[in-house]
């Protein structure tokens, strides 16, 4: 299939970019790591007449911690992420993301920043990082403003970003001693979307309760969704098998699928629970490794 | 199953190399969609989007306004050759295009 | 628009659309249609080369994007009359039968096996995840890998 026509352009820099963008307005299209978009454009689902290549701009690939929060540059590579000792290490809920995305031949293009900005609530990444309670940088003409995660999502396909705007770093609260977290994802096949997919990550206080709870739910509403009823339920709580089982049971209750090839509305939101109990064993194991 | 013939002589029994193998690996394969002749024309299939409809009518005229496009067939343009049904191989005849139902 | 990169070593350059798919230029273009077309939906890798030295689905990037980039294709594993290791693993192995995955897994491989010379079958398996054959059911496939590295591993070229 063949992309509909447009007009490419490759800012070297940011301030070029959002210029670029202001001056184009709504019929412009960042093109990113473009596993997401192209495939869009090549069935005319998707048909800007402007794409603006974000590849050029240098500085914008990078994971590092800094001033308290893990960052990491919106072009960083999600092969990148995959192969980084610092996420094996240290996040294990964004390894075991990173590492069911696709597949490693669109993993070495997709792009942290394009998964979270492209909006898709059958992407990964945004389920993890409400669990993780991340923000997110925006550049924009007028300079770059921070927005929390749990507002990033706002529909389908539609994020909290302005029309000339580039997200270019998400910023991770560095997790204390005994944090844990893990992502299970139910999908097909490998390089699938979710049939339901979850993620959790958790801190235990040294009373063996559960403290600073995320939990993130993928591909079973209009956006990424955060599980909040559950976290709340687990907060202060030795997370015994009732206690799991419970947060497991209100999860399922937030979820919101819709039935299509990959289930029923039933089946997606058990295996919502099901997902979330086995998530929380693991990040429970993972958090007592002192991981 | 004992060899009947030498690994020399080969025949039944023995394993053999493919001969297509040399070709494939090194991307020297003539596929179909390969080939490259001058003047070739590329025929694309506009199929039914539902599996019992009546016709009432089969547009053209925006395919053939595109530049490009030669030719746009359909069911009546073949019954002008007479090329509309065509034995199969199943030895009955079906309608190569329809343009009723 | 301008478009210069080298492809196997070679500098190409040629004008086109901002649209047209970087497959579309290596097969149409420059007419090495050793790299296939399987689904054009980003999902069966038969179209994969290496863009400076990574492995991408090329029907998934534009050709503008690939300007001033190395790109290797299936072609390009052939040096100077002899075949790349995996390319006589496949041989050896039986690791294809219609051939037309096989571009792709080799170019997958290729790239694979300069990170992770010495790999499992799990991490095999795993590496060729993005590439679907329709033939072998894989087990040669992964054969005819595991050839290529301990061949490359012994010194061997």
């Amino acid at each position: 299939m063949i992309a509909a026509a447009f007009d490419y352009h490759a800012p070297g820099s940011i301030n070029e970019a959002t210029a670029l963008l202001a001056k184009l307005g709504e019929e412009a299209k960042i093109l990113s790591g473009g596993q997401s978009l192209i495939p869009l454009m090549k069935l005319r689902l998707a048909s800007p007449q402007h794409l603006v290549d974000i590849n050029g701009i240098p500085g914008l690939a990078f994971i590092r911690e800094a001033d308290g929060f893990l960052r990491i540059g919106a072009l960083t590579r999600e092969s990148e992420l995959e192969e980084s000792d610092l996420i094996r290490t240290r996040y294990p809920l964004l390894h075991d993301t990173c590492k069911v995305i696709a597949d490693p031949l669109v993993r070495n293009l997709a792009t942290l920043g394009g998964n979270l900005a492209h909006g898709d609530p059958a992407n990964d990444h945004p389920a993890t990082m409400l669990a993780l309670g991340a923000e997110v940088l925006a550049a924009g003409p007028k300079g770059e403003r921070r927005i929390p995660i749990a507002s990033f999502f706002t529909g389908p396909f539609a994020t909290a970003l302005k029309p000339d705007e580039i997200l270019v770093e998400i910023r991770v609260p560095i997790p204390p001693a005994r944090s844990g977290g893990a992502y299970l994802k139910l999908e097909r096949k490998v390089g699938d979307f979710a049939t339901a997919a979850v993620a959790v990550q958790l801190t235990l206080a040294a009373s063996g309760a559960c403290d600073q709870v995320g939990i993130g739910l993928t591909s079973v509403g209009l956006t990424a969704i955060k599980a909040t009823q559950a976290e709340a339920a687990l907060t202060g709580t030795r997370p015994d098998d009732a206690a799991i089982k419970r947060a497991a049971q209100l999860c399922a209750e937030a979820a919101q699928p819709s039935e299509d090839l990959r289930g029923s509305v039933e089946y997606k939101r058990d295996m919502v629970r099901v997902l979330t109990a086995r998530a929380l064993r693991k990040a429970l194991e993972r958090a007592g490794e002192g991981r | 199953m004992a060899l009947r013939t030498s690994p020399e002589v080969g025949g039944m029994g023995h394993s053999i190399k493919r001969k297509e193998d040399p070709r494939f690996i090194r991307g020297k394969g003539t596929y179909v969609d390969d080939v490259q002749l001058p003047g070739m024309l590329y025929l694309d299939i506009a199929r039914s989007p539902f599996a019992h409809a009546k016709i009432t009518r089969i547009g053209t005229s925006k395919a053939l306004a595109i530049p490009g496009v030669l030719a746009v067939i359909t069911g009546q343009d073949l019954a002008k050759y007479n090329l509309h049904w065509m034995p199969t191989l199943m030895s009955d005849t079906q309608m190569v295009l329809r343009w009723r139902r | 628009m301008w478009v210069k990169l080298s492809i196997n070593g070679e500098k190409h350059e040629a004008d086109v659309e901002p649209r047209l798919l970087l497959v579309h230029l290596i097969r149409d273009v420059l007419r090495l249609t050793g790299t296939h077309i399987g689904c054009d939906t980003t999902h069966c890798g038969a179209c994969t080369v290496l863009m400076d030295g990574r492995a991408v689905k090329s029907c998934t990037v534009f050709a503008v994007q690939a300007r001033d980039k190395q790109i290797m294709t299936v072609e390009g594993l052939e040096q100077d009359g002899k075949l790349h290791p995996l390319q006589q693993g496949f041989m050896a192995e039986h690791g294809l039968q219609c051939g037309y995955c096989t571009p792709g897994m080799l170019m997958t491989s290729y790239a694979f096996l300069k990170k992770h010379p010495a790999p499992n079958e799990e991490d095999i398996r795993r590496a060729i995840s993005g590439n679907l054959c329709r033939c072998t059911g894989y087990v040669n496939i992964v054969k005819a890998i595991q050839y290529a590295a301990a061949t490359l591993r012994q010194g061997g070229s």
